[in-house]
C-alpha cells in the first residue's frame, strides 16, 4: 500500500476492493502511535470507534454497498465539533472533561458518509489562543520540523494531515484558522462561502466572522470533503437554502479562459512576503498565464482596512461569547486566550457598530472587485512557519493577515501549496473565489496543483 | 479615546474581570495596538452607512 494515499485514490481503490479500509486505517493508527508524540496533533485517539467504522465500512465494500468516495476514509476532527460521547474540549481547561450527547451537524454528515472516526485534533484555545504552552494539552508542532510553528487554530489537523495521520480533517475559520495551517504545513484547506456550510454543534469564537471547512492533502481532497460537509441546515441562522452544487464539477476544466484577479499590493506592500512566497505566487500567475487565463492587478483598501473592522468585530463577539467564563474563571484560560478577549470588555457598543458599518462597505468594495473576474490570487501566509516559540502575541495587531479580509467579506478561499523556502518549509497562495463558487476556486486550485510537483514530497520526519 | 495607564485600569476594574496588576500591565502594554486597530476599524463612515448584520426578512 502506497504510504500516503490521497483521499481520491484511496476511494477509488477502496470502491475497486483493491484496498481495505481496515488495513488503511490500521496503517494510520500505527503512523500516529509512531510520531504524534512528537506532534501532539491528536488530543483523543479513538481507536476502537476507528476499527468499529472500518469495519462498517469494509463489510460495505465486500456487499458493494458503499456510501461514496469518502467510505472507508480516515479523517479526525478538530476538537471544537461536538462528538456525541466522545470527549470535545475545545483544547481548554474550562471544558476538560466536557462530553456532548449530539455530533455537530459536519460531524453527523461525515460519519453519514462512511468515513471513518480517528479521533479528536488539536487547536488553539476556543480556536484563538495560541500556541499556549500553559493549557493541560501541548501545542501541535509542525512535521516539517518540530520546532516549528503550524499556525492556528486548526493547528492539529494541518499537523495530522501533512504527516499522513489521516486523510483528512475538519477545521474551522474566523480570521484563518483553515487557511494558516495549510500554509504553514503545506497542505490545502478551503474556507467556503460565509453560509454554506453548518457551524451547529462547533463551539462559537465570533458568529458572523465563523465559518467551517475541511483540510486534506490535495485541492481535489478538499473539494471531496467539502461536498459531504453542505447541505441546508434550518437550524443554523447563517447558512443560505440553496441547491447544493457539484463542487467537483470544474475539477478538470483547466485553466485555459479563467479571468484572475491579483491582489499584489496585498503581499507586495501591505504585508511583504518572503522571495520563496512572491516566486510562488508569480510561478503560479506564470502558468495560468500559459495555459490561456487571463491576469490582471486589482488594487483594494489596504489589507489593515479590512483586518481592523474583523479583529474589532472578533474580539468583541467572542468576548461576548465567553463574557460569563471570562468573569468566574480568568484564569483557568491560557493567557493568550484570556489578554487576546480581556480587550472585548473595553470595545463600545459604538464601536462595534461602526465596524460591521465599515464591513458592508469593505463588502461592496470586494464585490465590485471580483465583479467581472473569477478569481482572486494572493499570499496566504507572509513567509516558512516561525519557530513555535517565536511567535508574537500580539501578531495579529502588529501586521494585517492575508486571511482575514475574507472572513470579513464572506468569499470562499482556499490556501494551497506552492513550494518550499530556503527552510525547508512550504510556502503557499491564496485563491479567493465569488460567493458559492466554490466550483472554481477547486478548478483554478487543481489546474495549478496537479502542473506543479509540490505534492510529491511528505515531510521527512515522516518519509 | 486613548485611555492612560490609571484609566486603563480603572475601565478594566469596570468590566467585572477580576485581574491581577501584573496581568492590567500586560494589557496595557498592548493598549496602543488595540487602539490603533480601534480607530482604523472606527474611522468616519457617510451618516447613511448600513451596518453588514442588516438582514432581509424571511417571507412566509
Amino acid at each position: 500500500m502506497d504510504p500516503f494515499l490521497t483521499i481520491a485514490d484511496a476511494g477509488a481503490l477502496i470502491a475497486a476492493q483493491k484496498l481495505s479500509p481496515v488495513e488503511l486505517t490500521q496503517h494510520c493508527l500505527d503512523r500516529i502511535k509512531a510520531v504524534d508524540s512528537t506532534l501532539h496533533s491528536f488530543l483523543l485517539l479513538t481507536e476502537d470507534r476507528a476499527l468499529a467504522d472500518a469495519h462498517a465500512a469494509e463489510t460495505r465494500m465486500q456487499s458493494a454497498a458503499l456510501k461514496g468516495p469518502l467510505d472507508g476514509i480516515p479523517i479526525a476532527h478538530k476538537d471544537i465539533y461536538n462528538t456525541a460521547g466522545i470527549r470535545t474540549t475545545g483544547h481548554s481547561r474550562l471544558l476538560e472533561h466536557n462530553v456532548p450527547t449530539e455530533d455537530s451537524v459536519v460531524v453527523q454528515k461525515w460519519s453519514d458518509a462512511g468515513t471513518v472516526l480517528m479521533g479528536k485534533l488539536t487547536t488553539h484555545e476556543f480556536a484563538i489562543g495560541g500556541p499556549s504552552f500553559d493549557l493541560p494539552w501541548p501545542p501541535a508542532r509542525n512535521p516539517w520540523n518540530p520546532d516549528h510553528f503550524t499556525a492556528g487554530s486548526s493547528s492539529g489537523t494541518g499537523a495530522a494531515v501533512a504527516a499522513g495521520l489521516i486523510l483528512g480533517g475538519t477545521g474551522s475559520d474566523t480570521g484563518g484558522s483553515i487557511r494558516g495551517p495549510a500554509a504553514l504545513c503545506g497542505i490545502a484547506g478551503i474556507k467556503p462561502t460565509y453560509g454554506l456550510a453548518s457551524r451547529r454543534g462547533v463551539l462559537p469564537l465570533s458568529f458572523t466572522l465563523d465559518h467551517t471547512g475541511p483540510l486534506a492533502w490535495t485541492v481535489q481532497d478538499c473539494a471531496l470533503l467539502l461536498q459531504a460537509m453542505i447541505g441546508y441546515d434550518p437550524d443554523d441562522p447563517a447558512i443560505a437554502n440553496r441547491p447544493v452544487a457539484n463542487l467537483t464539477a470544474d475539477l478538470q476544466s483547466g485553466a485555459k479562459g479563467l479571468r484572475i484577479g491579483v491582489i499584489r499590493h496585498f503581499h507586495e506592500v501591505d504585508n511583504p512576503v518572503s522571495p520563496a512566497t512572491k516566486k510562488g505566487i508569480e510561478d503560479a500567475l506564470d502558468f495560468f498565464r500559459k495555459e490561456g487565463a487571463e491576469i490582471r492587478d486589482v488594487t483594494l483598501s489596504p489589507m489593515m482596512d479590512y483586518n481592523a473592522p474583523g479583529w474589532l468585530i472578533l474580539t468583541t463577539e467572542a468576548y461576548a461569547v465567553h463574557e460569563p467564563w471570562l468573569k468566574e474563571r480568568f484564569n483557568d484560560y491560557g493567557e493568550l486566550m484570556r489578554d487576546r478577549l480581556a480587550f472585548g470588555a473595553l470595545v463600545r457598543g459604538s464601536e462595534y457598530v461602526q465596524a460591521v458599518r465599515r464591513r458592508r462597505a469593505l463588502c461592496v468594495e470586494m464585490r465590485d472587485a471580483i465583479a467581472d473576474l473569477d478569481v482572486l490570487i494572493t499570499a496566504s501566509a507572509p513567509a516558512e512557519a516561525p519557530k513555535i516559540d517565536e511567535v508574537p502575541k500580539w501578531a495579529m495587531l502588529e501586521k494585517p493577515n492575508f486571511t482575514m479580509p475574507f472572513n470579513v467579506t464572506g468569499l470562499p478561499a482556499l490556501s494551497l501549496c506552492t513550494g518550499y523556502g530556503d527552510g525547508g518549509l512550504p510556502v503557499s497562495m491564496q485563491i479567493i473565489g465569488k460567493p458559492f463558487q466554490e466550483e472554481t476556486v477547486f478548478r483554478a486550485g487543481h489546474a495549478y496543483e496537479t502542473a506543479f510537483g509540490w505534492r510529491t514530497k511528505r515531510p521527512g520526519l515522516v518519509s | 479615546m486613548a485611555l492612560g495607564s490609571d484609566a486603563f485600569r480603572t475601565a478594566l476594574d469596570e468590566t467585572g474581570l477580576t485581574l491581577t496588576d501584573a496581568q492590567k500591565d500586560a494589557l496595557f502594554a498592548a493598549y496602543p495596538l488595540f487602539q490603533a486597530m480601534v480607530a482604523r476599524a472606527t474611522a468616519p463612515m457617510p451618516r447613511e452607512a448600513e451596518p453588514s448584520v442588516i438582514f432581509t426578512p424571511e417571507a412566509r
